[in-house]
């Protein structure tokens, strides 16, 4: 074993928002303190993007990893509970659905519960009896009632179904939070606006950063957490940037923070609203509530979009933010000896809150190839492959949101609901359609969470009775409706959201 | 809702046993299933093809007698409400702790390659980075076996069941079964009866189609029709494999065309090939595949007393006995599934062209994915055209899953080792295979990638058995300390032999 390629000793991160420090963090943790020097370069003047609050479940395992305690983190970061996240309107007006983080009923005899419902279903639509009826699917989720009863507890023995849950959260605080535990682990912070960079003229790599404050920093191994400005990966290594905006063509969003509304039930589930071209997120956290308008500036002026959020949204506490982007990602998200991480890398709208997971996606990725110097090609090939193929499966089931929308009269809705889908969508929905089957995805949304979107869009299988299964359907009626009534029971005991955080004054 | 499933001599046909049982095991009450004898009609079929008759094949008990699964066939046993006591009680079943390489590539490489973990993950560690970390710096003289408890229960002949305190080191045992194929076969055909499946014993008369070229009838010899929805066909090839030296091997099969959505085929391969393996009143843990002179890879359970053939004698006292199988019938048959795409690349069995000797899995275990594939993609819809489609996908991923590991541990052979590089090399190996490798050699790390049926470190452990050690240490095996690391294995050490003290003799 040779041992001649020195391992990195020097690693340096552009950029401190939520990427930057995650990064910073999570290497801190697991590279040795006495071989490997982190340094994290910061703008205070630039600042960072300051949106980004609702997570994925997986925060989790970070968090874990990093050791953080929950309760520390919660209170630090101002974060709440997240169940999941309603949609209202999005299939059709006046109507919504949840999306659960958790899966649905009961599969038996290795029939997965969909199926049974859908059965269930049938029946009951060509039913003689009106009394004969069949909640909603994604009421057979203990996670929805909860939810939408505005309770949280966390999951424990005796369910019958798992579930698990994520947060909402200030990322600006948990940004300063992760400096804080990273600093104490000997990341080294430089305040200063990068400059210049200063690349090898055999290699090509990057070999120092110069700040405006005359200082330079030297590295093996950059990290480009610069945000959308993509400093390093963009502009230095001139990396080309996939466009996905004729699928996801919303452009821009206007963000808002509004007062918690006193007395009032604290939600814990985030809410997607569908708006004339575009939607609204709606994020409560235990001192405010975060509130954007993403929308497709094609369809909608900025005016129009701000009024629509501020009509929507409560008392605002501070200015509104409009943002521009455009869905896609980098054509590599590592070169040479650079990496991008976070919107450096790309975007995808903030629909299902993935872009923190990806930043974490992309951080686990980097610790699982970790590189020595000088030779990254490998890795880098690797690397690049598992983030597109991540990047694209999130894209996919972003899309399906859009496409299977049935606002025939707006012409926002009307034009994605008729746009042509990439290939990988396309016959993933026709085979659903076909024949009730969702092949297992890698990435971070399982088959629960496509149901989850397809049933609340009625995109349903069609409803032939040519399968293995097939139950008595008297039976199976009784056995679902057994189901949600235990589910909506579990619930009953469980403490109310707002109890667990209750209002204090906005800081 | 009827399901035909076609076999000859179905008392020894694992395929249509298993498929029978399977789908019944898994179908609602209202699902029909019969199975069907049609082993005249194909021995008329196989001989106008130019094949051998099955009548005119010569028995190959050997070849049938025994087979290995992997752990995950557990389920299998589990869906047939088949306990592990009545398994190994009457299939004659032994504890199979995974394979061991005697004198392996022309490196002459020994180790076991186990199905369990190494104990202990060090930090963010897998074990195999730590290990190399020691033995570079002369902290460990130990081989990686002396580090695999189940390794070290083989050694010592003694066993005991994986354990469910996550503390406990047996946390970290994985097993599966080596049983008497035979004896398989007659618990299957009990169980026939209890899942009320329908057996006639009248040959085929004919098969009536729809517009489309779905089966929809059958018609036997005593002229009773039977409807189906489905038709599995577990006749297997008809030809001997002789025939796989002809540039494309026919399917030779009663139901044509066989890629017709209403028709799926299962072939265990149990008929042919050239596995030799004894069954006898041993208590070898694992499979132990010898590397003979020859470079000819033959797997062969060694048995506690004299049997001293090794690949080459085997093969001599095989084809003297068996004239009519020829030297380039002497590979192992993989699982052959319809979609006629894959015949090329599964059956060519020219010698320099071994691509598919199941040494990680057997057919057993590619029949058992196959039909709870099957039964998870037709619960709703038999019919689908598109599921169809995805059940072929989904088996070319799993089928290339296991022929690559099966190839990677035969690479030694075909590279001439490492430093020859021919041209069998590139294309020995498909590009996800060379990839693997690569990221292998270059730093030691195996990605888990779709479709693998085993854990990264499954590969890892195996590639540096047979001899492939990385260039460079993974970096993140340094971010413990020396010293800890050292106490950490050698603690480890004590465990596996406090574990296997503590354990009952197999004999
Ligand atoms: C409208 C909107 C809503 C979103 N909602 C969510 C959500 O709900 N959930 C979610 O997971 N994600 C969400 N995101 C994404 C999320 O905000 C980002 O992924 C996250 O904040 C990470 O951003 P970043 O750290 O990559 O970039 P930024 O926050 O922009 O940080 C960039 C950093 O680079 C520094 N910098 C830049 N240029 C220089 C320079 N020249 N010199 C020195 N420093 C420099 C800046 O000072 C800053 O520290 C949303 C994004 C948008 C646009």
């Amino acid at each position: 074993m040779s041992e001649a390629t020195p391992p990195i000793s020097r690693i340096v991160i552009a950029g401190g928002g939520t990427a930057g420090w995650m990064c910073a963090a999570a290497l801190a943790r697991v590279c040795d303190k006495q071989t490997t020097q982190i340094t994290l370069i910061e703008s205070e003047n630039i600042g960072s993007i300051g949106v980004g609050e609702a997570t994925l479940p997986v925060l989790r395992d970070f968090n874990r990893m990093l050791g953080i305690d929950e309760q520390e983190f919660m209170k630090a970061t101002n974060a709440t509970f997240k169940l999941g996240i309603e949609f209202k309107n999005w299939a059709r007006q006046g109507q919504s659905y949840f999306h659960p983080f958790s899966g649905f009923g009961l599969s038996q005899n290795l029939t997965p519960f969909h199926l049974q419902w859908l059965q269930a279903h049938h029946y009951t639509k060509n039913a003689q009896s009106k009394d004969i009826t069949l909640p909603n699917f994604d009421e057979f989720a203990i996670v929805t009632h909860a939810a939408r009863n505005n309770k949280f507890a966390a999951p424990g023995a005796g369910n019958q179904i798992d579930y698990t849950y994520a947060y909402h959260l200030d990322a600006t605080a948990y940004a300063q939070y992760l400096r804080r535990y990273s600093e104490a682990l000997g990341v080294v912070r430089e305040e200063g606006k990068i400059t210049h960079v200063a690349l090898d003229s055999q290699c090509g790599n990057i070999t120092a950063l110069s700040l405006d404050n005359g200082k330079q920093v030297s590295g093996d191994l950059f990290i480009d957490c610069s945000g959308f400005r993509a400093l390093l990966i963009g502009k230095v290594l001139d990396t080309a940037y996939i466009d996905w905006r004729h699928w996801l063509p919303c452009d821009r969003a206007v963000a808002l923070q509004t007062e918690r509304p006193p007395n009032q039930p604290l939600h814990s589930y985030t809410t997607s609203t569908a708006h004339r071209a575009g939607w609204q997120w709606h994020i409560p956290l235990q001192h405010r509530t975060g509130n954007g308008h993403v929308y497709c500036s094609k369809y909608v002026s900025d005016d129009e979009a701000l009024s629509v959020l501020q009509s929507n949204s409560g008392k605002a506490i501070n200015e509104p933010k409009v943002l521009h982007f455009g869905a896609g990602m980098r054509q590599q998200c590592w070169k040479r000896n650079c990496i991008s991480i976070g919107l450096s890398s790309g975007f995808l709208e903030p629909l299902e809150s993935t872009s923190i997971y990806l930043i974490q996606f992309g951080i686990f990725k980097l610790i699982e190839l970790f590189p020595r110097k000088h030779n990254f090609e490998i890795e880098a090939k690797q690397y690049n492959r598992l983030m597109r193929e991540e990047y694209e499966s999130i894209r996919d089931f972003l899309i399906m949101h859009y496409a299977l929308n049935q606002h025939k009269d707006l012409p926002f809705w009307a034009d994605t609901a008729n746009m042509p889908l990439p290939v990988s969508l396309q016959e993933r929905l026709a085979l659903f359609k076909s024949s009730g089957y969702l092949p297992k995805k890698r990435g971070s949304f399982g088959e629960a969470s496509w149901l989850a979107v397809l049933y609340g869009q009625h995109c349903w299988p069609q409803f032939k009775q040519q399968g293995l299964a097939l139950l008595e359907d008297d039976k199976l009626l009784a056995d679902l409706q057994a189901q949600h009534q235990h589910m909506q029971k579990s619930t009953y005991t469980m403490p109310a959201h707002s109890s667990i955080f209750p209002q204090k004054p906005h800081s | 809702m009827q399901i035909i499933i076609i076999g000859n001599n179905i008392i020894d046909n694992t395929a249509a046993l298993m498929s029978a049982n399977i789908l019944a095991a898994t179908a609602d009450s209202s699902v029909e299933i019969h199975l069907l004898n049609d082993g005249l009609l194909n021995d008329e079929k196989a001989q106008h093809k130019g094949g051998l008759a099955r009548s005119n094949i010569p028995p190959l008990n050997l070849t049938t007698d025994i087979a290995t699964v992997a752990p995950s066939f557990a389920a299998c046993l589990r869906l047939l409400k088949v306990s592990e006591a009545q398994f190994m009680h009457e299939c004659d079943a032994q504890f199979h702790l995974g394979n061991h390489f005697v004198s392996w590539g022309e490196e002459r490489q020994n180790f076991h390659h186990v199905f369990s973990d190494y104990g202990v993950k060090f930090a963010t560690v897998e074990f195999l980075p730590a290990y190399l970390r020691l033995l570079s710096e002369q902290q460990t003289s130990n081989t990686l076996d002396s580090y695999s408890l189940a390794a070290q229960m083989a050694q010592r002949g003694v066993f005991s069941h994986p354990s469910d305190d996550p503390k406990s080191i047996r946390s970290s045992l994985n097993y599966s079964w080596r049983f008497s194929i035979a004896k398989f076969n007659a618990l299957l055909t009990a169980k026939l009866d209890q899942h009320k499946i329908t057996q006639h014993s009248h040959a085929i008369e004919q098969k009536l189609r729809n517009d489309s070229g779905d089966i929809t009838q059958i018609q036997l010899q005593n002229k009773q029709i039977i409807d189906c929805d489905l038709v599995i066909d577990c006749q297997g090839k008809e030809a001997p494999p002789t025939q796989a030296a002809e540039p494309t091997l026919h399917y030779v099969s009663g139901i044509k065309p066989l890629n017709q959505h209403s028709s799926v085929n299962l072939y265990t391969g149990t008929q042919h090939g050239f596995s030799v393996q004894c069954l006898n009143n041993t208590h070898e843990q694992f499979t132990q595949y010898y590397w003979s002179t020859s470079g000819w890879p033959t797997s062969y359970w060694k048995t506690s007393d004299s049997q001293t053939g090794l690949g080459d004698n085997i093969k001599q006292s095989f084809t003297q006995e068996h004239p009519s199988y020829t030297a380039q019938s002497q590979g192992q048959i993989e699982l052959d599934l319809a979609p006629p795409q894959w015949q090329n690349q599964q059956l060519d069995l020219s010698p320099l062209n071994r691509k598919s000797l199941s040494i990680h899995s057997s057919h057993l275990d590619l029949l058992w994915y196959t039909l709870s594939t099957l039964c998870n993609i037709t619960r709703h819809n038999m019919r689908s055209t598109l599921a169809a489609k995805a059940f072929n996908r989904e088996l070319t991923q799993v089928t290339t899953g296991f022929n690559e590991l099966n190839r990677l541990t035969l690479f030694p052979l075909i590279s001439g080792m490492k430093n020859k590089q021919t041209k069998e090399d590139e294309t020995f190996l498909s590009k996800e295979g060379r990839e693997r490798l690569e990221l292998f050699q270059h730093c030691g790390r195996v990605l888990q990638e779709e479709g693998d049926q085993f854990p990264p470190s499954y590969y890892a452990t195996l590639l540096y058995g047979l001899g492939i050690t990385p260039n460079t240490i993974d970096p993140l095996a340094y971010q413990q300390d020396q010293e800890s690391l050292a106490k950490t294995a050698a603690q480890l050490l004590r465990l596996i032999d406090n574990a296997c003290k503590n354990m009952p003799k197999l004999s």
